[in-house]
Formats: C-alpha cells, structure tokens, sequence
C-alpha cells in the first residue's frame, strides 16, 4: 500500500499532539498523582524517623502490604516488555500501536516494584549491602538467598526492559528532534544518538530489536519465577510449591495485560487516538486477558486442590483459613475477581468491547493483587506452632505508600507520554506498508471509520 | 543449606525435660536480663511484637472436665540445617563451626525473610528502637550488645557465656567440659529442666540425654536438624 | 555446743550451723559487698552475694556487678533453698532497684492533702519533721496515738520498730500475709501438739494429692518445692510420681498434675475425708484410728458425697488406692481456700497423712523441732511485736486514736482499698516506701527506703528442714538518696533523746548486721573462718568469708514428739466439725468466684517491674493486664467470647452459724478468658493488677480483684457469689500466644 504523504503527516500529527499540546485532564491528573505520590513519600519519611513499626507487620506476619506490593508491581511490568516481545516475535501485526505503551508500563512498573525491596527493609539506609560487591570485611552477599537472585533477575529485567524501550524510540526521538527547535532539539539530538534513517541503521535496530525481543522473553519469565522463588524456596505452608513459578508468571501478564489494556483506554481517551488503539486491539488483548483467566483459574484450581487432597495439616490449616475461615471473603473477592467477572465478559463476543475490557481488566488487577496478599499473609498468620498464630491488619502508612505508588505509575507514566511519543510512530508507519491488518482511513473532515477486513 | 564440615569443635546443644519443666517462665525473665532483651510497652505487645528469645508455648488438650495442658519451652533450636541461613541475603545470620546459628546484629538490614522461613517462630524484630526509662539501661549486660531499630534478634545459646566457658578452659589447658557453660536459662530454671553441653562429646550430660527413648525433637520431619531436644512426658 | 542463743541486736548472735564448703562457679568470685574503690577493676565482674526479697522464700543470690552496677542477679548455688535457681520474679529484681518510678529522695508534701504533690528536702530536715511531731504528742501525752505497720516479715525493721515504738511509749504492728499459709496452718496445728510449720518432702514422695495447693507458683516457698517437684519427676533412681490436683480452677500448679479433679467449691474437705474412708474399709491404712472415731464419718462415703463434690465415687476410690497403696504418698492443701472451707480440708489433707504413716518419713510430711521460731523474735525486747491481719488494718485505725501513721513495705490503700477514706482521717502519714505507692500519695512526710538490693539485713528462709539465716548486704551503693528504714529510726531515736535514744545501742544497721553474723561465725564456725582467712592472709577477718556466702545453716531435728503420740493423735481430734461445706447457693449470683494471686506480679508489688508486665501469664498469655476466666461452654451459654468485655457483679457471704452476712460490691469491667480448666460454675481472677499509683508500668493495668476479698464481713472471710454478663465485643485483651489446641482438626 502506498504511504501517502497527508497520511503520514496525519499520523505525526495525531501522534505527536501530546507532545505539543497539554490538556486540562493531564494537568489535574499530574497534581493529584503528585499530592499522593508526595503523600507517600511523606509516609515513608515518617517511617525511616521512627521505624518500620509504623507498618502493621508483627510477629508472625513479618510480610503483608510491602511484599504484596512488591509482588504486584513486578507482575505488572510483564505487561509490557514480555507482551511485545513475544508479539514482536511471533510477528503479530496488530502490536504495532501498543507496544511502547506496553513497554513503558514494564520500565516503571519495576521501578515502583523495586522500590519495596529497599523500602521494606528495617534499615533502609543499608540497601546498598545487598549489592554484589564484597563489603570492607571482603565478605559478599549470600547467593543462596533469592532476595539476591532477585536483585539481580529484577536488575537484569529492568536494564533489558530500558534497552527494549529505548531501541525502537530511537527513530522517534529522531523525528521529534527534526520537529523540535531550542533546548528541546538539543535534548532529543542527544537521545536519538544521531539516528539518520539510513538503510544500515535501519537493519541494525529491526536486527537489535529482534534479538532483544529473543532475550527479553526469558528474562521476564525468569524474573517472576524468581519472585515466585522469594516464597517457594520457603518452607512455610502453602508456600512451598513447585508450581509457584509458572502460577507467579501466568499472573504477571494477567495482571500485566489487564494494566496494558487500561493505559490503552486511558490514552486512547485523553490523546484522542481512537483512529489508532481500536475496538480490535481491545478484543485482541481482551482474547488474551481470557485465556489467561482460565489459566489462573486452572493455576489456582490445581494449587488448592492439591493442597486440599493431600491434607497435611499445616498446609490444611492456612488453606482452610482462606476457603472458609478469616480470609475467606478476600479469598472469594479475589476468585470473582480474577474469574468470575471477567471471563463471561471476555468469552461474550458482545461484551468484549472497549468498556467491557475495561471492567475486566479493573477488576483483575484488584483480584490479582488480593492473590499477591493471600499468598503471602494467611500462611505467615499461621506458623507450624500454632502458640504463635496472629493476625495483620495495615496502617495508614502502608495504605498510603500503596495509593501512592499507583499515583507515582500515573505521574510517571503521564510525564512519559509528554516527552515521548506514546505509540511508535516508525513502527506503525511500518505497519500500513505490510498490515494486512485494518487501518484508518481517513476522509476530509478527519472523522475516521475503521474498516473491517 | 550449610555444609556441615567435620570439625573437633564443641557442638552445643541443649537438652529440656517437658516431664520436670512446670511452665513458670522462670527462663524466659532470665534471658531477657541476661540478653538485654527489650521490653515494647503495654501498646507494642497488642500488636504482637513483644520480644522474646525464648517462650513458654502453653497448649490445651481435650475438654472439661478432661483437660490436659503441656508446656513447652522454645526457642531458637539452633538447627544444623536451619532454613533461616541461606535466605539471609547479607550473612547476618550463619552457622558457627560450633553448631550454633549465628546473628550478627550489626550486618542485618532487615529483610526478615529469615523469620518468615524459621518453622518455629523463635525470630523475633525489632520494629522500633526501644527505651529503657533511666536508670533501667544500669541493669544492662555489658557483654551483650543491644540491638537498635530494624534488626532481627534471637536466641543465642548465651553465646557470651559459651565464649567465657571456653575462655576458661583454654586457660586451664583443656577441653570443655559439662558446668563450663550455662546459659542464663538453664541456670535459673528452678525444676532443672534444662541441660546444655557439647553434644559431640559422648560423655556429657547432653549427648547422654540426646538418647534417651523420651528425646524428639520440634518439627524434626522438616529436616532441620535442631539442636534442641525434648524429652517427652511420661514413662 | 549450745543448741541456741539469742542474736542480740548490740552484736551477739547465734545458732549452731553446718556449713557447706565452699564451691563452683560464681561464688569462687564472690567478694565482700562493699569493696574500696580502689579494688574496684574496671570491666571485671564482681559477684556479691544477698538475699531475694521479692517474696518471703528467703532463696539466696549472688549479683553480678560491673563499674558499680548490678547487670544479673542469678541463684546462690550454695544456698539449700533454691541451689542456683531463681523464680521469674526474682529474675526481674534488678529492676526494682533501677526502677524510674523509685522515691528519689525524702519529700514533704507541699500542696493540699492528698493532692499528691511534694517537695524534695534533706533527710536532716525530714527526720526532724517528724521528730518534732513525735515530741509534741509526747509532749502532750499522746504517745500512743503514734502506730507503725509493716509487713517486712522476715528482717529486722520490725524488731528496730518495736523497740523505738515500745520506748516511745506506743506500738510496732507486723501486718500478717493474708492468703497466708501462716493463720491456717497455726489453726491446724493448735489442735495438734506441735507448733512448727511442717515441711513437706515433695521430692521423695511417690503420690502427691494436693488440695488446691499451688506449690510451684505461690505457697510456702515456689523454688525449694519447683526444685522438689522436678526431683519427683525424674530423680535417678526414683519411679516418676504420681500427682493428682483437686481444685475447682485449674492453676498452673494443676496443669502439672496427671489428673486433675475439679471438685466443687469448698468442697475439698470432703473429697479428702472420702478418700480417707475408702483406705480405712479398705484396710490399707498404716495408722488405724479407732472405731468410735471412723463412724463418725462414715456418713462420708465416696459414694454419699459425689453429688457433692461433683466427682464420681469410682474416680475418688481409683485414687484412693492408688494414693494409698503407694510406696510414699503425701497430701497437702493450699490456705487461701480459707475463703471457703480451708481449715477443714488442711485437717483432712494431714490425717490422709496420719492415715498413710508418712509423718517424719522420706517422702512425706516433716515436723520440726518445737522451737522454730526466728531467733530475731527472741531480741530483748520489752513486749515482743504485735500481728495482724492485713485485713483488720482498717478497724485497727479506726479503734484507736491515731495521730501519726507511719507505713512501712505495706500498700492498705491498694491491698485493703476500704482503707483508703479512713487513713485520710489520720491527721499525719509518713510513709517508708520506696515507691510512690497508693498509700505514700495519701503521705504527708515520705522517707524513701532503700531497696534491698542496697540495704542490709538479717532475715531468714521460709519453709526448710534446716534452719537458714539469711544476710541481705548491699550489692550496689544506694542508686538514690534514700535510707534505711532502721537508720531512720537510729536517727529519730538520737533526735528524740533520752530514754527513746537509749533504747537503740547501736550505731548503724550495717555495724549491727555486720557484728551479728561475724560473732556469730567466731563462735560457731571457727573451721571455715580460719580457712578463709588463711586465703586471703589477712589478719582474723571473720567478716568477709560469711558475706561471700551469704547465709547460714543449721540442721533442724525432726519432732520426736510425733513418734509417741500418733496412735492417739488419730482418735483425738474432731474433724467432722466443719466438713459440711456452708453450702450457699443464690440464683442471681450463680457462680463461685475465686479470687487468686497472680504468679508473678503477687500480690501487686510487682506489678510495677515492666519485665513482669510484659511476661506472658503462663496459663492464659495474657499480658499488661488483668482478666476473668470462664468456661467455654458457660462463656458460650451467656454469649461471651474470648476477649469480650464482661461485668462482673459480686456478692460476698458470710455464714457464722445462722448468721448470714452478704455484702454487695461495685460491679467491675474486665476482658474474659475462655477457659477450658475451670468448673462451669466457678469464675476466677488474678489479683495484682489494678493499681492507681506504683509507677508508669502499674499505673491504670488492669483492675484490682482484691476488692472483692475484703468484704463488709469484717474479720471474716466470706464465700464470694458472682453473676456475669457481656458489655462489649471490644476486645482489649493483650496476648502473647494463642488460646488454640496443639491438634487442630481440620475436616475433609
Ligand atoms: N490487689 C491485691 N491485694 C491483696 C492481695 C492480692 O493478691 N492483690 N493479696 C493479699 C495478701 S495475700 C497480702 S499478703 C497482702 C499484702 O499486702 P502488702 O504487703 O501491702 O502488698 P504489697 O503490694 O506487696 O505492698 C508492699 C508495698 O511495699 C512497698 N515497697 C516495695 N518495695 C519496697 C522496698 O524495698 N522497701 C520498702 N520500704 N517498701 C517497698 C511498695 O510501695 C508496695 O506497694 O495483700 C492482700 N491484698
Ligand atoms: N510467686 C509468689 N509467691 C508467693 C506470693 C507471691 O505474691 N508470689 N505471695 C506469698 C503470699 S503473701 C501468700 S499469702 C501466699 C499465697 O499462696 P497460696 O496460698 O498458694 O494462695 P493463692 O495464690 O491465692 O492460691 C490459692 C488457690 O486457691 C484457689 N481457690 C480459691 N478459693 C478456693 C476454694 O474454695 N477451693 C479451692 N480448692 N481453691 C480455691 C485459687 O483459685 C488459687 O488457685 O503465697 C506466697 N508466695
Ligand atoms: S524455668 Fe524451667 S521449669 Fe520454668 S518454664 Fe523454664 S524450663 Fe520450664
Ligand atoms: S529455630 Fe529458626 S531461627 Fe533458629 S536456627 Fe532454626 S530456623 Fe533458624
Ligand atoms: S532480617 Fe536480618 S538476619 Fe534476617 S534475613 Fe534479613 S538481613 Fe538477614
Ligand atoms: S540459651 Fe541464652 S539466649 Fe537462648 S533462650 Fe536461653 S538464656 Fe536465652
Ligand atoms: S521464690 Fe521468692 S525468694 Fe525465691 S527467687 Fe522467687 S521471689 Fe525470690
Ligand atoms: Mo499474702
């Protein structure tokens, strides 16, 4: 098909807008996520004067908010990364406008997510001492514990994820220096690193990309074994499973493509760019945010089952805790959550639309991070000495620092989409030469049909 | 988890008798004042964070009018395979060659993962720094360190009075020997429930008890190897 | 060797002792309390050895002191009493001498009275407070309205007190402990030729059957009967023992015993006669009283009294035998069931004794020499000291005319809280204790003791076959400005002058303590003096090995007494007289409330000890607080869970003959326990808690039970009648561990 120039002005245009243009919405949502994020930080200062006691934690429950969180964020950020690469490798056209926005997601999911690790320390001051480098008693970290193989699967994962945002913004950043002036032009010429669009350019990014799409797939699927690890490597009731790593990473991109499909909405919403995120992309994902319901639920269904059949007392315990006891209506919040809701609207062709995966996608992310908690607090409430059960209960503190992290995502992610084009502009373009897939079509008054095959 | 290298060091080890202990916490103000285990406060131990390096778990078996109860000492065990260890990602807690699990307060940073894979809840944290009201902190153990905000803290073994004990017997030019270290717990306890030795030592009280029929262990199929052994009740 | 000699408080003192030798580990260490600063090495240990007053066990122990302060204090492994082991309370002593909330210095009121308010002032000017006052009475011949109370039972604060107080022409009372062995067990022996406590040989016996008796908590003397009981188990050689615990509220006594009778209320005496009859028709007595006496009691059969008791005639004859067929069995009883039938079931618990043949055995109950009697109660003094009972504390200062009130170791304000609006009648109150307790708020003049981790006295151990005298000695010098009581009186005596001032020879109750022991030595003990100071080759230093070690010992004869007259003793005595428990029942108040003293924090005194606080109750985990026990089911019937706030109304009756006393109290609020060890009719309280004053850790925990147990039925103690129900489901209780079964059965 032909790439006419108004076309491709049009598409700059539509795609470089937020670049251009900053809306009211954007405004209000900025200062409100930065009173939370501020909020958060402030809570947290409080904690490091006074101590980590300002959390709900006890003894026994030594983790709930913090790791929860930590658990959640890291699951998010496989939305991204994880999602376009294996897109990108199957060769699945219809990524094209969704991938950045999925890997942007990845980059700042981690950084809140790894945020936790140091915040929860009892000496937050001393997160350094888990670097791998030998302190002045040349003595190094202890590689047997997988709060290091986390350090560095989620080091790895981050850089991977930043380089696999970052490579095929190049020829964006290009074409934002080439439409900037000032300081700005400055600032983009030093980030598009002197990309000309050469033919030998071009072949060294598809080829870098490529490779680390290839690389980034088992990162990412090793990254959320090794947080399932942070449990399974455990001893504790109900912790100590086999299955934890594939569960762990199933519900990463569960959760990860319900926040995909959320930030989708919330951009196509307020950028304007329904021509670009489609009804189509949204029953796509919405197709994948299905299979992966079921998933969950055959996950958790063979989790419980076996837990439940094999009846040692223990496990039976912090089991029957979350089935029918204390934790049950937080437990069944988060199978209706996880399940129940979503699959009839996503299996529905109807209900599968752009609201409709919506709703889904909301109600997965809270039901997911509802599993993050019930995997971690019901089975440290209830050791092996039963002398020594207890319960949790958060403060104001830890419900502060959560809120304020889905402010800090926000804020970061609203910011990103300011000075960065949200969708790839290059690859889209890309995309209308070889798509078999839809396109807009665009007709003189600028309102857009999308035409089915 | 920890190798166990061959080592002619002392292996420490400790012995209670459930049939002679009576419950009466005896043991458990001892090591407080020994170890300069803080107290939290009437608000703090609502929440569940008192700290202590040993407890008496208290149970209740059967119904009125056929009720039983059976107490039962516990702290840390010292397990030879202790789950706590390698999920320590800085080394703060480690397995000496005597066979005790070791915490190094001042290497902690706080993760507590170590206390969410102990099977038998003997960590205890401290969440906050605590006061002693003046001149309470006169009664501190000089030998004993104490603990500031955001470390774990445990059982250990009265490591201070277990270097002391074989201090002495260097001087004197020789082995350990039974009555060279006492923990302030075993010290106190009126009914002499508790017995503390080097295990690898046939001779001693420990290594002779270790076999009597009555000996378990706490959660032994686990496989981590306490270093703590009960002797049951009864016959 | 002469058997016994008086120590008189000018210097002479002595009794016949067998020392042990010198031993072990810390004691090798022990050096004399007070040490020259000079020889005081930086960062060394130093070990001193005293005396534990955190009950009246007497046990020994031996501090740890570096730079000038106590870090530990640990059993004196040497002392008969408790060989190196201590209680939990003595464990927490070092925080009553570094306790913040100490009286620092002497102080005079300032503001109103009553209003709590003082001011610091020189111990000159205090003692000349009340010196002056103590003149102008004399002056105007009211003497006698001057009263000094303490209940320092063992020391010698009592005795300096009389002694002042007798030349100065009035009195020095002794309070006595209430829930007291003391009052019951004299009430047994007068109708028994002996005089003496008896002692009883827990470790050697084979069957013990305890009515109620919490010997490893409270009693006569919790470590020397814990150290028993551990032998009783598993001593080498010896089969393990059988112990059977007859009480309505399982105690942490009864949660070591292999079975546990929860008799009714009151009805322990009966339970006890049954027994005795099935070993009597069935032969198995050793001592056969004769038959005119058996039938008066043969109304009570195991059989005729389970309705009774509420426990099966099969169960009481299984025990029955088993008791009595056992190589050593021995019966024993607690005196707090005084509340309802303790005289009764102390009478039948000791002719199970009798019957069993086990007095002055191995294994069974030890009657001592006649003449037991604490050698400092045989000082010169005029008239001896008068007793009483705590509880009649309040009509005793409301008998008499009372100007000055002095209080000594004694809380009335707390632990008599009727109390309380008649000492504000008392025109001037001085109080000597150490702590800003209930009663020192109601002072007008506080003249801060010293504790006894810093002062010096003489006193004695509880419950031994061996005659212990005990040294208590300074291990610290004092950490505040206060001083010793007895030195406080030295100094009013010099003020006072003339005959008052000639009624104490002495100087100093260090110099009188210290001449005490070290005449006593020269005489007694030449072998271990001389070996001492061969040692320290010091010229005779007869002083310094005897405060190394910290106590004396002398073995008691057992009564011979016995031996003769236990064919008759069997036959003699009515024991019929009081068995019938005063059976009261009230449908409003349908439950028996059993009010006891708590493990650790006592009687209240240790309430202020944060260690104690926060040391979870060994029965119920509760900590920081007090709590009411109930049956799970009862709990269940009227709608109470564990931790819900309940009201608990109360009723005290009094049955002398006819004559029904009851007396209403104020209803409280406190958290329940669900209980399962206790009878469904029967509720229990600890006491200790509750205070108003006594420091941060004390203050506001808790409610104060004893409130119930000094009713308007004056002298006498009545039978406690409750009812219960729920307020609130705000739970408030403080927990350490939880209340849940080591087993849980989980269905498939
Ligand atoms: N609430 C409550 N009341 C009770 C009882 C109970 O269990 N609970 N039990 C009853 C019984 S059995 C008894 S025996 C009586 C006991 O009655 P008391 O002996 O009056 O009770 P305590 O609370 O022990 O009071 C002792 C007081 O001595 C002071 N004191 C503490 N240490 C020192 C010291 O080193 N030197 C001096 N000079 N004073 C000191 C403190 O102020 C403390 O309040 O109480 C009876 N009343
Ligand atoms: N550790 C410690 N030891 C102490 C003391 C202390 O404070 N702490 N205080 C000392 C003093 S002052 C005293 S007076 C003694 C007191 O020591 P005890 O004489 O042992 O008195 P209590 O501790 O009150 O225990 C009495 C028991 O009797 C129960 N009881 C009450 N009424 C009845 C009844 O009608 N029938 C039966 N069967 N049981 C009943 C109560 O539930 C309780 O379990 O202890 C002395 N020893
Ligand atoms: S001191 Fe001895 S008897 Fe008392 S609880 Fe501890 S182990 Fe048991
Ligand atoms: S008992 Fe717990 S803390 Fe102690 S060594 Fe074993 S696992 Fe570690
Ligand atoms: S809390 Fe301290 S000792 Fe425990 S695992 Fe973390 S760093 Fe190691
Ligand atoms: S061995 Fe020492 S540290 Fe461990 S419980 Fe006993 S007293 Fe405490
Ligand atoms: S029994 Fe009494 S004297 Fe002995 S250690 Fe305990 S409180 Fe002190
Ligand atoms: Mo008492």
């Amino acid at each position: 098909m032909q790439n006419d120039k108004a076309t491709n002005e049009k598409i700059n245009d539509d795609l470089l807008r937020p670049l251009r243009q900053t809306g009211w919405a954007w405004r209000v949502t900025v200062v409100v996520c930065a009173i939370f994020l501020l909020a958060a930080v402030a809570a947290f200062a409080y904690q490091l004067q006074r101590g980590i006691g300002v959390w709900g934690i006890n003894r026994p429950v030594f983790w709930a908010f913090d790791i929860t969180n930590f658990v959640f964020w890291i699951g998010i950020s496989h939305a991204g990364t994880l999602i376009s690469a294996i897109l990108r490798v199957t060769g699945a056209e219809w990524r094209r406008p969704i991938t950045r926005c999925a890997e942007a997601i990845t980059v700042f999911a981690l950084m809140i997510g790894g945020i936790f690790p140091i915040i929860h320390l009892g000496k937050p001051m001393l997160f350094y001492w888990l670097a791998p480098y030998p302190n002045e008693r040349g003595l190094w970290p202890n590689f047997r514990s997988p709060l290091m193989w986390d350090f560095f699967a989620i080091n790895a994962y981050f850089t991977g994820s930043l380089i696999y945002l970052y490579l095929p913004l190049i020829p964006d950043l290009a074409l934002v220096r080439d439409k900037a002036t000032g300081w700005r032009k400055t600032i983009y010429a030093k980030l598009s690193l002197g990309w000309r669009g050469t033919q030998r350019q071009w072949h060294a990014l598809e080829k870098a990309v490529q490779v680390m799409a290839v690389i980034i797939i088992p990162v990412a699927v090793s990254v959320h074994t090794i947080v399932s690890w942070d449990f399974a490597m455990a001893i504790q009731p109900m912790w100590h499973s086999t299955m934890f790593g594939p569960y762990f990473v199933a519900g990463a991109i569960f959760s990860g493509i319900a926040a995909l499909i959320l930030a989708m909405a919330v951009i196509r919403k307020v950028f304007h760019l329904e021509n670009y995120l489609q009804p189509i992309h949204f029953n796509n994902l919405g197709l994948l945010l299905l299979t992966l319901s079921l998933l969950w639920f055959y996950f958790t269904f063979a989790e419980y089952l076996t837990t439940w059949y094999g009846n040692e007392p223990h496990e039976k315990v912090v089991f029957q805790s979350k089935i029918s006891g204390a934790f049950a209506p937080l437990f069944w919040t988060m199978v209706v959550c996880c399940f129940v809701i979503p699959m009839p609207i996503l299996a529905i062709k109807k209900l599968r639309s752009i609201s409709g995966t919506v709703i889904a996608s909301l109600t997965v992310l809270v039901g997911m991070w509802l599993e993050r908690f019930l995997i971690i607090v019901p089975t440290l409430s209830q050791p092996r000495l039963t002398f020594n059960w207890g319960s949790y209960r958060p403060t104001i503190f830890e419900i502060t620092i959560a809120v304020g992290t889905v402010a800090y995502f926000i804020l970061l992610y609203a910011v990103f989409t300011k000075l960065f084009p949200i969708i790839a502009v290059w690859e889209y373009k890309e995309g209308l030469t070889v798509s078999p897939l839809p396109h807009p079509h665009h007709d003189p008054a600028g309102a857009t049909i999308a035409t089915a095959e | 988890m920890s190798e166990t290298t061959p080592t002619n060091k002392p292996q420490w080890a400790m012995v209670i008798d459930l049939d002679r202990c009576t419950g009466c916490e005896a043991c458990v103000v001892a090591c407080n004042v020994e170890n300069n285990v803080a107290t939290v406060g009437a608000e703090e131990a609502a929440k569940g964070r008192t700290i202590n390096w040993i407890r008496i778990e208290r149970y209740f078996e059967g119904e009125y009018p056929d009720v039983r109860v059976k107490f039962r000492p516990v702290m840390c065990q010292h397990c030879e395979e202790a789950p706590c260890e390698p999920v320590c990602p800085v080394y703060a807690t480690y397995h000496t060659d005597e066979g005790l699990n070791a915490q190094v307060y001042n290497r902690c940073v706080g993760t507590r993962y170590c206390a969410n894979n102990c099977p038998y809840t003997v960590r205890s944290f401290n969440f906050f720094d605590h006061v002693w009201d003046a001149p309470l902190q006169k009664a501190w153990n000089p030998e004993v360190s104490v603990r500031s905000r955001g470390v774990m803290e445990k059982c250990t073994f009265c490591v201070q009075r277990i270097k002391a004990g074989e201090a002495k017997a260097k001087d004197e030019n020789r082995d350990v020997k039974d009555g060279d270290v006492t923990p302030a717990c075993v010290q106190t306890c009126p009914t002499k429930a508790m017995y503390f030795g080097n295990i690898a030592d046939p001779t001693s009280e420990v290594a002779k008890l270790s076999k009597s029929s009555r000996a378990t262990k706490l959660l032994e199929d686990l496989g981590t190897k306490p270093k703590v052994i009960y002797l049951n009740e009864g016959e | 060797m002469k058997r016994r000699e008086f120590i008189i408080l000018t210097g002479v003192g002595a009794t016949s002792a067998g020392m042990l030798s010198a031993c072990g580990h810390p004691e090798e260490k022990l050096i004399p309390a007070l040490i020259p600063d000079d020889e005081y090495v930086p960062g060394i240990d130093v070990w001193k050895a005293s005396t534990c007053a955190m009950c009246d066990a007497g046990c020994g122990i031996v501090v740890r002191t570096r730079d000038h302060k106590a870090n530990k204090i640990e059993g004196n492994p040497q002392h008969p009493v408790n060989r190196g082991a201590l209680c939990a309370r003595g464990q927490a002593g070092l925080q009553v001498l570094y306790n913040p909330d100490r009286i620092k210095a002497p102080m005079k009121r300032v503001g109103e009275r009553f209003s709590g308010q003082f001011a610091e002032i020189s111990w000159d000017e205090a003692i000349k407070i009340l010196a002056d006052k103590l003149r102008d009475l004399s002056a105007i011949g009211k003497a006698n309205s001057v009263h000094f109370f303490t209940n320092d039972r063992r020391g010698m604060t009592a005795h300096i007190a009389t002694r002042f107080m007798e030349a100065f022409g009035s009195h020095a009372y002794l309070v006595n402990r209430l829930f007291n062995e003391d009052s019951a067990i004299s009430g047994f022996l007068n109708s028994y030729p002996f005089v003496n406590k008896p002692v009883f040989d827990i470790a050697n016996a084979t069957f013990l059957l305890s009515f109620g008796a919490r010997f490893l908590e409270t009693w006569h003397s919790p470590i020397l009967y814990s150290r028993a009981y551990g032998d009783f188990r598993r001593a080498s050689g010896k089969v393990r023992g059988k112990f059977v615990q007859v009480e309505p509220r399982m105690s942490l006594t009864g949660a070591n015993a292999d079975e546990w009778l929860p008799a009714r209320v009151g009805s322990e005496a009966l339970v006890a006669c049954a027994i005795a009859q099935v070993i009597l028709r069935e032969g198995l007595a050793k001592n056969t009283p004769d038959a005119n006496f058996i039938k008066s009691f043969e109304a009570y059969s195991p059989e005729n009294t389970a309705a009774l008791t509420d426990i099966a005639a099969e169960k009481i004859i299984r025990i029955a035998r088993e008791f009595a067929k056992s190589d050593r069995p021995l019966a024993i009883t607690s005196s707090t069931i005084e509340m309802t039938k303790s005289l009764a079931s102390l009478k039948w618990a000791n002719f199970l004794n009798l019957l069993v043949g086990n007095i002055n055995q191995k294994g069974g109950m030890l009657l001592l020499e006649k003449d037991y009697t604490f050698p400092l109660a045989k000082l010169d003094l005029p008239n001896g000291f008068s007793n009483i009972d705590y509880f009649k504390f309040p009509m005793m200062i409301a008998d008499r005319p009372c100007e000055i009130l002095m209080i000594h170791n004694f809380n009335p304000a707390y632990v008599v809280p009727a109390t309380k609006k008649k000492l504000k009648t008392i025109p001037f109150i001085a109080s000597f204790s150490s702590f800003m307790d209930e009663t020192s708020e109601l002072a007008d003049l506080l003249l801060p003791d010293h504790t006894s981790l810093e002062s010096w006295d003489i006193n004695y151990a509880e419950a031994t076959s061996e005659f212990i005298v005990n040294l208590t000695q300074p291990v610290v010098k004092p950490e505040f400005n206060t001083k010793q009581t007895a030195d406080v009186f030295i100094a009013l005596s010099r003020a006072l002058g003339d005959k008052v001032a000639a009624s104490i020879s002495f100087s100093s109750i260090e110099e009188t303590v210290k001449q005490g022991f070290t005449s006593f030595a020269k005489k007694e003990t030449p072998a271990l003096v001389k070996k001492k100071a061969a040692e320290t080759d010091a010229e005779e230093d007869s002083w310094k090995p005897l405060s190394e070690k910290g106590f004396f010992i002398n073995k008691l004869k057992n009564n011979p007494a016995y031996e003769l007259e236990s064919h008759q003793l069997l036959t003699n005595i009515p024991l019929t007289d009081s068995l019938l428990s005063d059976a009261y029942e009230d449908q409003e108040y349908p439950f028996a409330l059993l009010v006891y003293e708590h493990p650790t924090l006592g009687v209240g005194e240790q309430a202020n000890l944060p260690l104690l606080q926060e040391l979870p109750d060994a029965m119920t985990s509760v900590m920081w607080g007090s709590w009411l026990e109930i049956n799970p089911k009862t709990a269940a019937q009227l709608g109470i869970k564990d931790g819900d706030v309940v009201e608990i109304a109360v009723e005290e009756v009094a049955i002398g003959g006819d004559l029904r006393t009851i007396a209403q109290f104020e209803p409280i609020q406190l958290p329940a326990v669900l209980y399962a060890a206790i009878r469904p009719d029967v509720l229990a309280m600890p006491c200790g808690q509750g205070h108003t004053a006594y420091g941060r850790y004390a203050t506001n925990k808790g409610v104060n039970a004893v409130v119930f147990t000094i009713g308007s039925a004056g002298n006498k103690r009545g039978i406690l009648r409750a009812k219960v129900k729920r307020i609130s489901n705000e739970n408030k209780l403080i927990r350490f561990g939880t209340n849940l079964p080591e087993h849980i059965e989980i269905k498939r």
